[in-house]
């Protein structure tokens, strides 16, 4: 029984995101060009220039190259 | 992690996420975008990305990623745990790319001076720190200061990278 709703819940799920992805290229776009995705864009890259470089990442990257 | 998670899809070349969230309020669908954050000349933002998290919403604009939308679906948990699955799954691809997020600091967040989804994050990274740890390195931001990320610290901005 719980197996057949799980089964079913899944396929429901599957049904909406081939839905939402019937237009794919519209949908991308739509989503990138969202007013919340831009204003977090602007926000990632403000912080980022607060911070100091160099960052740790970039030292993991520096040793991996020597 | 072995957390509940929900399945998702993924639209590979744009680094888009798709899962449905099913829980009080029903069905809702909800998208995770991942985009390289320009890289500046001065900063060197090399292959830095950044994450966002939101409700997939149709407007009489057409269809938009929400951040703001607190759901209340009751499923939470398992939202944060499929993010951290989307982004384990991301952080094994570009080679060498580190990963920002930061969760939506609404009116409530900021009157409260905490933000409740970095929170919600973190809870996922600590409850799974030993597993995650092992594959990935963290680092947190407090104060404009980077650091190595430390269990029980809250930070503003997350950062992660595939070891």
């Amino acid at each position: 029984m719980i197996t057949s709703m799980k089964k079913h819940r899944a396929e429901e799920h599957e049904a909406f995101l081939e839905e939402l992805l019937k237009d794919k290229e519209k949908i991308i776009a739509a989503i990138k060009n969202s007013p919340s995705v831009i204003r977090k864009q602007q926000e990632a890259i403000e912080q980022l220039s607060k911070l100091k470089p160099p960052f740790p990442w970039d030292k993991d990257r520096r040793e991996e190259a020597v | 992690m072995n957390k509940d998670t929900y399945p998702f899809r993924t639209i590979i070349d744009d680094f888009v996420y798709l899962f449905v969230s099913e829980g009080i309020h029903g069905i809702i669908d909800k998208g995770v975008l991942i985009e390289a954050i320009p890289e500046d000349k001065r900063y060197w933002f090399k292959s830095c990305y950044n994450l966002g998290l939101g409700d997939v919403t149709i407007s009489e604009n057409g269809w938009k990623l929400d951040d703001s939308v607190r759901s209340g679906n009751g499923d939470m948990p398992k939202i944060i745990a499929t993010v951290a699955r989307i982004a384990m799954d991301f952080l094994t691809k570009p080679p060498n790319s580190t990963l920002s997020f930061q969760g939506y600091l609404g009116s409530k967040s900021a009157r409260q001076g905490k933000n409740h989804r970095n929170i919600l994050y973190q809870r996922a990274i600590n409850s799974n720190w030993e597993a995650l740890s092992a594959e990935f390195s963290f680092w947190g931001v407090n104060a404009g200061q980077i650091e190595e990320y430390v269990v029980g610290k809250v930070y503003d901005q997350i950062f992660v990278k595939y070891r």
